[in-house]
C-alpha cells in the first residue's frame, strides 16, 4: 500500500514539471541534414557567421546548427564527438588537436587582427605604438589595470603568448591586483575592461561589432605578431565515426570556395571589413 | 470538485464520533486508546504481517503518525529532495551534459545541443522543488484529514486526489516555483543547449549573448520582457486559483 503511495506520489511529482516543460519553446526542428560546428565566440559575436551560413544553407539545405565557445572548449567539444566541423583560431593548439589524430585536414579560410584596446586616459601611455610586447612590458611597468579572457581561447593564448615574449608572468606579478583574469568571452572581456577602465586584448572583428565601447580605445594595432588567422577543421573519421562526414566536407569546401570566400569579404560592420579570406594565400 | 471528508456520505460511524475523529490527532487517539496498545506495531503503516488481518478502518491513527513514524530510507528521500533545491544549475547542466555527450554514457541518443536535453535539464531543476513544497503540503493535508479519508472509506491511493486537492493552493505555489526556476534558469540550457541561433537559444541566453556583444540595451528590454511574461504567468495562475487559495486557508 505504502509503495502504492509512493509510487503515485513520485509519478504525480514528476508528471507536473514535465506538463510544465512541455510549454518549452518547440523545437524548431532541424531541417533533415544539420551540422555542428563548434566555433569560436569571435567568428559568431562579430556576426561573420549569422551573414554567411545562411547563404551556405539557401544553397545546399543542410542547416548548420553553431556552438560559440572558446577555441579550446571547442575543440574538446569536438574531441569529445559532439561536432561534426571546428572553426578555430589557435594555430599551437590546433596543433596539437592534428597531432593527436582529431582532425583530417586543417585548412585557413580567414585573417584578421589582433588589437590592443585601452582606456583612453592611456595610464601606460601606450596609445599608438605597433610593438605589442614592448606595449605589454610597459602595461605591467606601470601596473595599469588589464583584462585576461583566462579562458582557454584562441585570443587568451595570444594573450598569453605575448607575455611571455614579453618575459613577465602576469598571474604571479599582477594577479588579484592589476591583471584580472575574468574567464569570460571576448565581448565580456571588453565590458569589463570598458568598466575597469583597462587594457585588454581583442580580435578585431569582435572590437569593431561590440556596441559598449565607452572610453575603450585601439591603444596598439599592426604588430604582424598580432595576426589572427581562422582555420576549419575536419574531424578524422577513424577517430570520430558520428561525425556527418559528408555535410561537413560540403561546409569546409564551401568555406574555401571562391563563393564562400565572397561571403566573407563581403561582411562589414559599419562600413569596415571584419575578415579577409585568405583560402587561396594563407597568412 | 473534491469535498471536504466531512461531508461524505460514506461515513459508516456516527457524526459526532466522526467530527471527533477527524477533528485531529489527539481525539483520534482518545477514540483508539484501547487500540493503541494492541495494535501498536501497525502504526509504521501497517506492512508488518500481524497487521494484515485487521481492518484498515480499525487501524485508525496510523495517517496521523505516518509522518512522524516515516522509515529512514524514505526520510533521507525527503532530504534528498529538498538538498536538491540548492544545486547549482550549472553542475546539473555539467553532468547533463557529460551524459549527452556522444563519448557519454547516452551519447547515442544524439540529444546534445538539442531542445530535448534543455527540457530534461530543465525538469531535473524544476522536480525538486516542485515535489518537496507537494510533498510537505500533502504531509500536513494527510496528517490532518488522513484519519477522516480512511474512515470514510478511502485506501491510502484514492486518499491521493483528494489530499492533493486540498493541499492545492500549496500545489499552485510549487508549480510557480518550478516555473520561476526554469524560466530564470540560464546555466544548465546554455551547456547542453549550446545558445544556437533559431534553436536552442532561450530568452535568458539571447540576454547573455547580447551582453557579450556590449548590446546593452537589447539584453535590457529582452530582460524587462522576461520579468513581464513571469508577472503575467504569476498574475494569470492567481486569477484562476482564487478558488484555491480560499481551500488552502480553511486547511490552515
Amino acid at each position: 500500500m505504502r509503495k502504492v503511495r509512493g509510487v503515485l506520489s513520485w509519478i504525480l511529482a514528476l508528471a507536473i514539471p514535465a506538463a510544465l516543460a512541455s510549454t518549452a519553446p518547440t523545437s524548431a526542428v532541424a531541417a533533415d541534414s544539420s551540422i555542428v560546428l563548434a566555433s569560436t565566440t569571435s567568428v559568431e559575436n562579430s556576426g561573420l557567421l549569422a551573414h554567411i551560413l545562411p547563404q551556405f544553407t539557401t544553397k545546399t539545405g543542410i542547416s548548420v546548427r553553431v556552438v560559440a565557445q572558446g577555441t579550446g572548449q571547442a575543440l574538446d567539444t569536438a574531441r569529445r564527438g559532439d561536432a561534426d566541423l571546428v572553426l578555430v583560431h589557435d594555430p599551437e593548439a590546433e596543433q596539437k588537436f592534428m597531432d593527436e589524430g582529431q582532425g583530417a585536414t586543417r585548412r585557413q579560410i580567414a585573417w584578421n587582427d589582433f588589437v590592443i584596446v585601452g582606456p583612453s586616459a592611456d595610464p601606460a601611455h601606450v596609445k599608438g605604438e605597433h610593438d605589442a610586447v614592448a606595449g605589454f612590458q610597459a602595461i605591467a611597468a606601470a601596473k595599469a589595470p588589464f583584462v585576461s579572457r583566462g579562458d582557454r581561447s584562441g585570443t587568451n593564448a595570444e594573450e598569453l603568448r605575448i607575455w611571455s615574449a614579453a618575459g613577465i608572468a602576469p598571474s604571479k606579478d599582477g594577479q588579484g591586483t592589476w591583471y584580472r583574469d575574468i574567464g569570460g568571452g571576448m565581448g565580456q572581456a571588453l565590458n569589463a575592461a570598458s568598466a575597469m577602465n583597462a587594457y585588454t586584448l581583442s580580435d578585431r572583428g569582435t572590437w569593431l561589432s561590440f556596441g559598449s565601447k565607452g572610453s575603450l580605445t585601439i591603444v596598439i594595432e599592426g604588430d604582424s605578431r598580432l595576426i589572427n588567422r581562422y582555420d576549419v577543421i575536419q574531424l578524422n573519421p577513424e577517430k570520430h565515426a558520428n561525425a556527418k562526414r559528408a555535410e561537413a566536407e560540403r561546409l569546409a569546401s564551401w568555406l574555401i570556395s571562391p563563393e564562400g570566400q565572397q561571403a566573407i569579404s563581403s561582411y562589414e560592420v559599419s562600413g569596415q571589413q571584419l575578415f579577409h579570406p585568405s583560402a587561396a594565400s594563407p597568412k | 470538485m473534491v469535498q471536504a471528508p466531512a461531508r461524505s456520505t460514506k461515513i459508516g460511524q456516527s457524526d459526532a464520533s466522526f467530527r471527533k475523529r477527524s477533528a485531529g490527532l489527539s481525539d483520534s487517539r482518545v477514540i483508539t486508546l484501547a487500540d493503541v496498545e494492541l495494535y501498536s506495531d501497525c502504526w509504521d503503516g501497517g506492512i508488518r504481517p500481524n497487521c494484515r488481518s485487521i481492518p484498515r478502518r480499525q487501524r485508525v491513527g496510523n495517517a496521523a503518525r505516518y509522518r512522524n513514524r516515516a522509515p529512514s530510507r524514505q526520510r533521507t528521500l525527503v532530504v534528498l529532495v529538498n538538498a536538491f533545491f540548492g544545486l547549482p544549475p550549472v553542475v546539473i547542466g555539467l553532468a547533463l551534459y557529460l551524459a549527452l555527450s556522444h563519448s557519454g554514457p547516452l551519447g547515442s541518443l544524439g540529444l546534445l545541443f538539442t531542445p530535448t536535453a534543455m527540457v530534461i535539464a530543465q525538469t531535473a531543476l524544476a522536480a525538486p522543488i516542485i515535489t518537496a513544497i507537494v510533498h510537505r503540503a500533502s504531509e500536513r493535508a494527510w496528517g490532518r484529514y488522513g484519519d477522516a479519508l480512511l474512515n470514510a472509506g478511502a485506501s491510502r491511493t484514492t486518499a491521493l486526489p483528494h489530499i492533493i486537492a486540498i493541499a492545492r493552493a500549496d500545489v499552485v505555489t510549487a508549480v510557480l516555483a518550478g516555473f520561476g526556476r526554469t524560466i530564470s534558469e540560464v546555466g544548465a540550457v546554455i551547456l547542453v543547449g549550446g545558445n544556437i541561433r533559431d534553436q536552442t537559444r532561450t530568452m535568458t541566453t539571447a540576454i547573455t549573448l547580447f551582453t557579450s556583444q556590449g548590446e546593452l540595451p537589447l539584453a535590457l528590454g529582452l530582460g524587462a520582457l522576461l520579468v513581464g511574461i513571469s508577472i503575467s504567468v504569476s498574475a494569470a495562475v492567481f486569477a484562476l486559483a482564487g478558488t484555491a487559495r480560499d481551500a488552502g486557508e480553511n486547511e490552515r
